[in-house]
């Protein structure tokens, strides 16, 4: 059972009106039941985005971590598994960016230039520019574009899932399919 | 013949099938180190936690602890520098172009181009010298002029190399001793690196020694910083640190003596010396060398973060490390959801000051300790840097040169988290890496056996690229590479390759962990770098400075 008063934790700079209810901490059997069930989604997504074990593991790990901190958002029971799994999009996405920072100790720009060594390598390219596009997208347009993409989820399953409508969900595919898009029509013309 | 063309959709629609997907032994393994680490964190539901790992078979088995292979012991080589920087230095002869702007002088002897272990070129007067080239001196020793004006006069049989720092010039010391005549610096720094030491030079007169057990740096004139790991000492004229404490004290007029500018310097010493004591900075400065520097920001404004509601707000992963990045100016340095313990650890640590020195730091133990929220309460802080104090670049903070941003750090934790450390130094198990004879023996077009290693390779001028089970170097030193070995191995490690200059190779390889799993066959990070590049990494330990959070308060917000 879930307990739907479960409140943000208080933060001194927050109104009074912001914050009424005292967060609780989940259950032994609550938080166990959250992680078998969820698990195989935050983590597949996770690596999906992240493309390495190491990775995936810190998102799936940091996010169970604001579940026992009580980081998690009044509404958690009524929807765990979208709230969890935007999360890990989020989450998988910030760690991308930040590789893009860090792991590279040469200089960026080099890495600019192309070069034509076979169909293998444009595709690792494009890959590459097309993550970072989505990583680059509006939060939820990512969460939409990797549940029907990566997941194979149906336009329904997807409204459900994130607590809108299909209708939503249709046009936001839409338009980050054309954003993608055009980013290849980009990399084919130069 | 007509080809097909892919319509954008159907590229798409690849390219989504080409996401990674986790097999069912992987998600197995990650999910035992999850809840592993989830159990260390001590904080709720302890009895699920244990009842999920009892539930997954091998739990105990398997800890997320990286398995050393083979248990073989080698003896530590330990590089000596001498550097002295020699403002008398003034020798007037045959000039050389060492690279665009640069000039080399030679007073006696000859200079060689290092080619390769069984190559070597004399280099000839005026002739340009590419950045990173190693350059060594014969039995005569040999005297450079930089790009910056800075000369540099070097002791028989000594080797270095010359590059480009984000902010002025880098001397590779590989072996023997120089002396340094630093020219001003406007606005940025020359450096002098050993494989122990780093000193930061804006325009001063100094000596550094290196003898089998460490370096020592000695100053003539003016003022010198110097790192070694996490710690850093500012020096003044007749002041001298060893990097070992075992070293045999030697004064420094000994330690120029073979300088054939020696009287020059030795004058310059004790003209120092004498202009101290007049100002009478020369009585306290012996003892000062070990004190905190009066460096602080000059205001500080500290905040709660909120990192749910927060646009701020950065994940905070499992070392207690965030997301986020400090960003940093002339006037200000703001960081944005930092952890304390991310602070700490870029103020008391060496190596890069953002997510991926933290995570280094962390994963190799160097800094610990402080109760849970140390690890997961977040911080937006925005500091004003005083005026005169260095300015650095996001380069800097990446190569982790921010000595003076270090300290202030450390009056700011001192002052607002009340923050106590205690330092020791420790054993801890380590690798070395060594080079096999002819190392590192695969150029870069000679080992790509991967599309991913081909790709970057052939693009990437100049860095170090780790991809989907690769790295690839190129034209960067073996120092480049021991970071993102550190990161794959989770422990130091210890660059005795004795290799200077740049380098380009492949290194294709299974992380240890898809191994393990059975999601990845190939050769380990060891035997790749064996068999592929001629580097070899063996187990060791060696003696760190390890930082413990003894103490730290919550700041008052403003």
């Amino acid at each position: 059972m879930h307990d739907a008063r479960r409140g943000f934790p208080v933060e001194e700079h927050m109104s009074t009106a912001a914050v009424v209810e005292v967060p609780k901490k989940p259950s032994s059997q609550e938080f166990g039941q959250i992680f078998q069930e969820h698990y195989d989604l935050i983590y597949r997504t996770a690596y999906s985005i992240t493309h390495t074990p190491e990775d995936a593991e810190d998102v799936v790990q940091t996010i169970f971590l604001r579940l026992l901190r009580r980081e998690f958002p009044p509404d958690l029971s009524k929807n765990p598994r979208g709230y969890l799994y935007r999360a890990a999009v989020n989450l998988s996405l910030k760690t991308i960016r930040a590789r893009q920072r860090h792991v590279l100790t040469g200089d960026e720009e080099q890495l600019e230039g192309s070069t034509d060594s076979g169909n293998y390598d444009r595709d690792e390219e494009l890959d590459q520019r097309l993550w970072k596009a989505i990583a680059e997208l509006n939060e939820s347009a990512a969460q939409i574009l990797i549940l029907r993409y990566i997941h194979n989820y149906s336009l329904a399953d997807i409204a459900k899932l994130l607590g809108t409508t299909r209708s939503t969900v249709a046009v936001n595919l839409f338009r980050s399919r054309a954003r993608l898009k055009k980013l290849i029509h980009a990399g084919d013309q130069s | 013949m007509k080809r097909h063309r892919r319509s954008a959709g159907e590229t798409l629609d690849q390219f989504f099938g080409r996401a990674p997907k986790p097999s069912p032994e992987q998600m197995d393994s990650s999910r035992q180190r999850i809840l592993q680490r989830l159990s260390w964190q001590r904080i709720a539901a302890p009895d699920a936690l244990m009842s999920l790992l009892r539930s997954a078979p091998d739990a105990d088995e398997n800890p997320p602890v990286r398995k050393p292979l083979r248990p073989v012991m080698i003896a530590l080589a330990v590089v000596e520098i001498v550097a002295v920087v020699g403002l008398m230095a003034l020798v007037r002869n045959l000039a050389l172009h060492v690279n665009s702007g640069g000039m080399v002088q030679t007073v006696e002897g000859t200079l060689y181009r290092v080619i390769s272990r069984a190559e070597s070129r004399v280099v000839q007067v005026g002739e340009k010298i590419e950045n990173g080239a190693l350059i060594h001196s014969d039995s005569n020793g040999a005297l450079l002029v930089l790009a910056d004006g800075s000369r540099v006069e070097m002791r028989s049989d000594s080797e270095l190399s010359v590059e480009r720092a984000s902010d002025g010039i880098r001397i590779r010391l590989s072996s023997g001793s120089i002396i340094v005549n630093a020219a001003k610096q406007r606005t940025g720094h020359l450096y002098v690196q050993t494989k122990d030491a780093t000193v930061s030079v804006v325009g001063t007169v100094f000596l550094v020694n290196a003898e089998e057990a460490g370096s020592r740096v000695a100053v003539i004139q003016g003022q010198v910083e110097v790192q070694q790991g996490p710690t850093w000492r500012k020096l003044s004229p007749g002041e001298q640190v060893a990097t070992n404490p075992v070293m045999v004290s030697a004064s420094v007029i000994e330690e120029i003596s073979w300088s054939r500018n020696a009287a020059a310097h030795i004058a310059l010493l004790e003209q120092s010396r004498a202009s101290l004591q007049q100002s009478a900075i020369t009585a306290s400065a012996l003892e000062s060398q070990n004190q905190p520097e009066p460096f602080a920001f000059e205001m500080v404004s500290i905040r709660r973060s909120n990192p749910i509601t927060g646009e701020r707000g950065a994940a905070v992963l499992s070392s207690g490390c965030t997301m986020s990045d400090p960003q940093i100016d002339a006037e200000r340095f703001v960081v944005a959801g930092t952890t304390l313990h991310s602070l700490v650890a870029w103020a008391y640590g060496s190596g890069s000051i953002d997510l991926a020195g933290c995570r280094r730091l962390s994963a190799l133990n160097l800094v610990s300790g402080g109760a849970d929220w140390v690890r997961s309460e977040q911080w937006d802080i925005e500091a004003v840097i005083p005026q005169g104090s260095p300015s650095y670049t996001p380069e800097q903070l990446r190569r982790g040169e921010v000595m003076t941003l270090r300290r202030m750090l450390r009056t700011l934790l001192e002052n607002r988290f009340k923050v106590a450390m205690r330092g020791e130094m420790k054993e801890v198990p380590a690798y070395t890496l060594t080079a096999e004879n002819g190392a590192p023996k695969s150029p870069i077009w000679a080992a790509v056996d991967s599309p991913t290693s081909r790709k970057v390779g052939a693009r990437l001028r100049s860095g170090v690229v780790q991809e989907r089970g690769a790295i690839v170097v190129r034209n960067a030193p073996i120092a480049d590479l021991i970071p993102l070995l550190e990161w794959q191995l989770n422990r130091p490690v210890l660059d005795r390759t004795a290799l200077m200059g740049q380098f380009s190779f492949v290194v294709n390889y299974a992380p240890l962990d898809q191994i393990q799993s059975g999601a990845f066959f190939g050769p380990s990070i060891f035997a790749a770098l064996q068999e592929q590049v001629g580097l070899k990494l063996e187990p060791t330990t060696t003696s760190m400075e390890v930082w413990v959070v003894e103490r730290a308060e919550k700041p008052s917000e403003n």
